[in-house]
């Protein structure tokens, strides 16, 4: 699997249900979304959406990065 | 179709003030389009053409309040600065909630202020601005949505929860307004506002241009501000407000933050 670093600060939902209710088109209160924070320049934790990832690299919102930069 | 009423007028806020709270009896918004007579021998009929020069005006019909932020305050307390003084303005007239429309003038220049005293009634107030100042910015005059209501807040927050649906990204930008009315025990930098957006309404980023709206300074030497930013730079579909509760903060703030795409 592909890793990806974050080329500006990004918010992401952790919460399972929260993130079926939004795909679903349901507003879901910021406290139920359970947000996570990455930093600049940090890599991608697990957690970050899947369907979120095609897009943000494409606007360059997150950059594609090999394993031994990650390692380093 | 939507019907709105008097009811629904969520807020007025000039240059930081706050002038609907319990005031406000009515608000026009007119724009014109300046037009020359242009029939000529052999018309039957008069005719208007279009100069292309558009004016705007807003009148305003309000009681006569001394309170501290008040509309007496903002009209005359420093009248050199009043009378003539450009400023931002927002409305909102479809509500205070999340989505709805509001409407940003700026610069909004006030032209007269009059203070009307007749026997048997409440003191009155009226007020015109007009839009634009000869070495001013270029009148803006736009609406947007509401992305985070006119209310309180005691801690750092976001409204990614409700972020509003703008159908599809743009390439070209917007307009961030934010309207702070109240900044309870507020030190230097201790309330910064951002622009967040979002593709897919699950991960979200702060807008770069369109980041770190920094009360600072509040409207010099009162708690109330209104700024307009602008950024050329895309905006994902989904678009939400972020605010940070820093250092200095104090214990609440009272702000409301609108977005109009390009």
């Amino acid at each position: 699997m592909s890793n990806y670093r974050a080329q500006r600060a990004l918010w992401y939902p952790t919460d399972r249900a929260a993130i079926r209710r939004i795909r679903a088109g349901e507003r879901v209160p910021m406290k139920q979304r359970g947000l996570r924070r990455v930093a600049p320049g940090e890599i991608l934790p697990d957690g970050v959406p899947r369907e979120s990832l095609g897009w943000m690299l494409i606007k360059g919102w997150i950059e594609e990065v090999a394993d031994e930069q990650v390692r380093v | 179709m939507s019907k709105f009423g008097s009811d629904q007028v969520a807020f007025c806020v000039l240059g930081g003030y706050d002038i609907l709270s319990g005031v406000l009896i009515s608000l026009t918004d007119k724009e014109e389009t300046i037009t020359e007579e242009s029939h000529t021998l052999g018309d039957a009929w008069v005719e208007h053409s279009p100069v292309g020069v558009r004016r705007a005006e807003l009148t305003i019909d309000a009681f006569y309040d001394d309170a501290t932020l008040g509309i007496d305050e903002c009209f005359s307390t420093n009248q050199s600065a009043a009378i003539g003084a450009a400023r931002a303005l927002v409305y909102g007239v479809e509500g205070n909630t999340t989505g709805v429309q509001f409407v940003g003038w700026q610069p909004a220049q006030v032209i007269d202020y009059e203070r009307v005293l007749s026997r048997g009634s409440l003191h009155r107030v009226k007020a015109t601005l007009r839009n634009g100042q000869r070495t001013g910015a270029p009148t803006v005059i736009e609406q947007g949505r509401i992305i985070k209501p006119l209310a309180g807040v005691t801690a750092t927050g976001n409204t990614t929860g409700a972020a509003i649906d703008f159908s599809a990204s743009n390439v070209s930008g917007g307009a961030a307004w934010l309207a702070i009315t109240s900044l309870v025990g507020f030190e230097a930098t201790g309330l910064v506002v951002d622009i967040m957006h979002s593709a897919d309404n699950l991960t979200f980023s702060t807008h770069a241009g369109l980041l770190s709206v920094s009360a600072s300074t509040p409207n010099g030497v009162v708690n109330s501000w209104l700024q307009r930013v602008v950024s050329t730079a895309p905006v994902q579909r989904y678009v939400a407000a972020r605010w940070v509760a820093g250092t200095g903060f104090g214990t609440s703030a009272q702000f409301m933050v609108g977005f109009a795409p390009k």
